[in-house]
């Protein structure tokens, strides 16, 4: 089974830069080449990007 | 699955102690809950891991659910409490690590075996033995067995390490113990000498300098040097010599060069103990073996060993295995925020991935701060969630890879 992607363009939320998109999947992470932010593909109907999930740091295993 | 069978699972598996080095009844335990759950395959390989698969045998794709089936010492009496904020199950090991392994096992009975041999994909669930020994003897053993040539290298991995339910952990930090052994000639305490005991606080002081140095800019956690004291001691042996002992834990980052470390501990107890000069130029770290380092110098002795050595291990957040976590994060919860994470402790990840170097992320429920306290315990509605994220991860990951 292929999974869905998505061309186009959307834009950065931290500098609204156009982003363009070629053959993205959903959740895909990827860097606005305006700003350098990392994005999260979170819908590819119309195609929509966010601050992708942060990224933390634990005591453990 | 029922979510009772799921929680009878968990609580099964967290009622059988099973302490580094002695995992037998654990693991004979859990491969007969694979045979019970569908599993077409289950059996306790020749390290001790118990060892359950769904699909074909001969399928070309690989996806290992790396969890651990020991844990470190401590009995917590195994019982589901209810709290305001939901039931949870209390055990040692519920967090670290067989919470997270039984949601591998109960995940991939939910995928079941039709469902891999429909997608052509074999489906592998390890409770490794030794993870918490620092020999982790039993994912050696399945890093080697998935070669590429007695088996396929897998095509993604997932380690089961608690990250908390809607979170995936990225990397692990390296480790590296150093033992020194610091001796001379046996003295009087009211002599001028403040006692072989300093020995032990100069290198330990000497360490802290060396990491304050390496931390220098580095904010973050997982990027800094993090040495700890475990043991420290001194006493005298039969041959009238006094002992200094100090061995110390170092949380390594990606990019430290331990064996250039290495070799500047070694000057500093040729410099100690008033030695020749180093004879390990090319004193190279591993983490398979340890290496010693005598040093007879004047009127002293010193001898310094480094073993347990893991390189740190970071994934990137955009390989499809972390995406298709994110998705299968969404998915069942559209309210929920996945984030990712980088743990300053050690696990299996670091001895699988630089060997495979295929999509790896850690994952499964549980708050890692609970890991070896007294207090450690799962939220069984973390557990279940937790069941359908791993199973619909795999399904992505699966149809993504096709």
């Amino acid at each position: 089974m292929a999974m869905q992607t998505a061309s186009g363009t959307a834009e950065c939320p931290e500098c609204f830069a156009d982003v363009e998109l070629k053959d993205v999947m959903q959740n895909e992470i990827t860097q606005c080449p305006e700003c350098g932010a990392d994005l999260e593909v979170v819908s590819l109907e119309p195609l929509e990007l966010a601050l992708a999930p942060e990224e933390e740091e634990d005591w453990g295993e | 699955m029922e979510d009772a069978r799921a929680i009878e699972l968990l609580h099964g598996l967290v009622a059988i102690e099973s302490l580094s080095q002695l995992e037998e009844e654990a693991t004979a335990w859990l491969v007969e809950q694979m045979h019970a759950l569908g599993y077409a395959r289950a059996w306790v390989d020749e390290a001790g891991n118990a060892v359950g698969e769904i699909g074909q045998a001969n399928a070309p794709r690989v996806i290992m659910l790396l969890g651990h089936i020991d844990t470190v010492p401590g009995a917590i009496p195994v019982r589901v409490e209810e709290l305001a904020t939901g039931a949870v199950l209390y055990g040692r090991g519920s967090v670290d690590a067989k919470g997270p392994l039984a949601t591998f096992v109960a995940a991939v009975a939910t995928l079941g075996h039709a469902w891999a041999v429909a997608q052509g994909v074999r489906v592998v669930v390890v409770g490794a033995v030794e993870e918490e020994a620092a020999t982790s003897k039993g994912a050696r053993a399945i890093r080697d067995r998935f070669n590429g040539t007695t088996e396929p290298v897998p095509a993604a991995c997932i380690i089961g390490e608690p990250s908390g339910w809607s979170r995936v952990t990225l990397g692990y930090k390296g480790r590296l113990l150093v033992e020194l052994d610091a001796a001379q000639p046996m003295a009087h305490t009211a002599g001028p000498d403040a006692g072989i005991g300093v020995a032990a606080v100069e290198f330990w002081k000497w360490v802290e300098a060396e990491a304050a140095a390496f931390n220098v800019g580095r904010a973050k956690l997982f990027e800094q040097l993090q040495p700890s004291i475990r043991r420290l001691n001194t006493w005298t042996d039969g041959n009238m010599w006094d002992h200094a002992e100090v061995h110390v834990g170092i949380r390594l980052p990606p990019d430290f060069d331990t064996s250039a470390f290495a070799r500047r501990a070694v000057a500093w107890a040729d410099a100690w103990a008033g030695g020749e000069a180093s004879n390990w130029p090319d004193l190279v770290l591993n983490s398979e073996s340890a290496l010693n380092n005598e040093i007879e110098g004047a009127g002293r002795r010193a001898h310094l060993r480094f073993h347990a050595h893991e390189a740190a291990w970071r994934s990137e957040r955009t390989t499809p295995i972390a995406r298709s976590f994110l998705t299968s994060i969404r998915n069942f919860d559209s309210f929920a925020k996945p984030a990712f994470v980088l743990k300053t402790g050690t696990s299996d990840m670091n001895v699988v991935a630089p060997a495979w170097r295929c999509p790896i992320v850690a994952y499964g429920p549980g708050d890692s701060s609970l890991d070896h306290t007294p207090q450690e315990h799962l939220p069984l509605a973390d557990y279940l969630a937790a069941i359908q994220i791993v199973a619909n991860a795999v399904r992505e990951f699966t149809s993504f890879s096709a």
